[in-house]
């Protein structure tokens, strides 16, 4: 196990998981800011504690610099071959890089706004959209 | 040719090659929106087998909810004690065609409720700066506020606002001169009796369709200035994906 820290990009959104009697998340990252030659690597790494509040308001794109011990697995799944795949399984997130959703203006964010449905008793007579 | 669809428009406004790349829709190739670049890169492969049967039970639905004359038994059927109540006539209009012009600003309203055929044939013909998409529903509110709902038959609950419906709530509100939508999903899962709204309405103000303007306005810069292949998870039903080199990585 070696310690590995990064800038990666989420690549499925974070989903919620059960570790013991404690929340965490589950997410899949990729470490791909290192140029073009650089191979992409995939890992999933298992959050929990605080990080879950910050994880709740990213999405799918956004980069968070990202720190913890990398594992390699491997495994021969159904059709023979021999799968490897890196998990951080106490990932610790460390800061967030990029994310419209995260550093969204408040104001912005509080301009949509789940409502209860309208009323929707309509007046008689044509619809107004045939007059636009 | 417009250069993006709203239904798929979360996937244009992050990979530009989707506007290029041949696609594939319902078991046929046709060309991508914009003039293929990578025809000689990849050869077409054929068209994957699968069911189709949630994606024609969609349609179905769809045809139902409009009271076209195509829909079938039994949907029909299934629409006729809820058409009304949900979507009052006097509010507004089933499957409008609409437009955004990324250049321009400029928006139009197309046909509503016609046959695919006319619908895509108006849709072809906008300018390639253009953004065009079929709204389910376009109402305007008695408050006065246009009023967009999209109909989900997905078993998944869906997402209010995303960037198809803001796209149309944009548009919306542009037609009516209010500068904020409310936007709603009739959520009909196949599993599902009958069909809800609970927890599905949601309100847009100005603040946020001007930033959505403008992150649209800017996508279709970037789409304009470079293609690049950029895999995520919006490459999952990308109908490019089997003739794109980077999809799935």
């Amino acid at each position: 196990m070696n310690n590995f820290s990064t800038v990666a990009t989420i690549v499925k959104a974070p989903e919620s998981i059960k570790l013991g009697e404690r929340p965490g998340m589950r997410v899949r990252l990729v470490d791909k800011t290192y140029g073009k030659k650089a191979v992409d690597r995939f890992f999933t790494g298992i959050f929990s504690g605080q990080d879950l509040d910050v994880l709740a308001r990213l999405k799918v794109g956004d980069q968070i610099f990202v720190s913890g011990g990398l594992i390699q697995e491997e495994y021969t799944n159904k059709a023979g071959v021999v799968v490897k795949d890196d998990n951080m399984p106490y990932a610790k997130l460390l800061q967030v890089a990029k994310s419209a959703s995260f550093f969204a203006k408040k104001e912005e964010a509080d301009d949509v706004q789940a409502t209860a449905a309208p009323d929707l008793t309509a007046p008689a007579g044509p619809s107004p959209l045939d007059g636009i | 040719m417009p250069w993006a669809r709203a239904s798929s428009l979360h996937r244009h406004m992050e990979c530009t090659a989707a506007s290029y790349l041949p696609r594939l829709d319902r078991g046929k190739w046709s060309d991508g929106y914009m003039p293929s670049l990578h025809n000689d890169k990849r050869p077409l492969t054929d068209p994957p087998e699968g069911p189709t049967a949630a994606a024609d039970w969609g349609t179905a639905m769809h045809l139902a909810k409009a009271d076209r004359e195509a829909a079938a038994e039994p949907f029909a059927s299934m629409w006729d004690p809820y058409r009304v109540n949900l979507y009052p006539p006097n509010l507004g209009r089933h499957e409008v065609a609409l437009s955004y012009d990324c250049a321009t600003g400029a928006i139009e309203r197309g046909p509503s409720n016609r046959p695919t055929s006319e619908m895509d044939a108006w849709k072809n013909t906008r300018a390639a700066s253009c953004v065009v998409g079929t709204c389910d529903w376009l109402g305007v509110l008695p408050s006065g506020v246009a009023w967009v709902d999209d109909l989900k038959t997905g078993w998944q609950i869906p997402d209010v606002v995303t960037p198809q419906t803001l796209f149309y709530g944009l548009v919306a509100s542009k037609l009516t001169r209010v500068e904020e939508c409310q936007l709603s999903i009739t959520h009909w899962p196949k599993r599902s009796r009958e069909p809800t709204r609970e927890n599905l309405w949601y309100k847009v103000g100005p603040l946020a369709l001007l930033s959505f303007e403008s992150e649209l306005q800017e996508a279709w810069k970037r789409m304009t200035s470079r293609v690049v292949e950029r895999p995520g998870p919006w490459c999952k039903y990308c109908p490019s994906a089997s003739v794109c080199s980077k999809a799935g990585m």
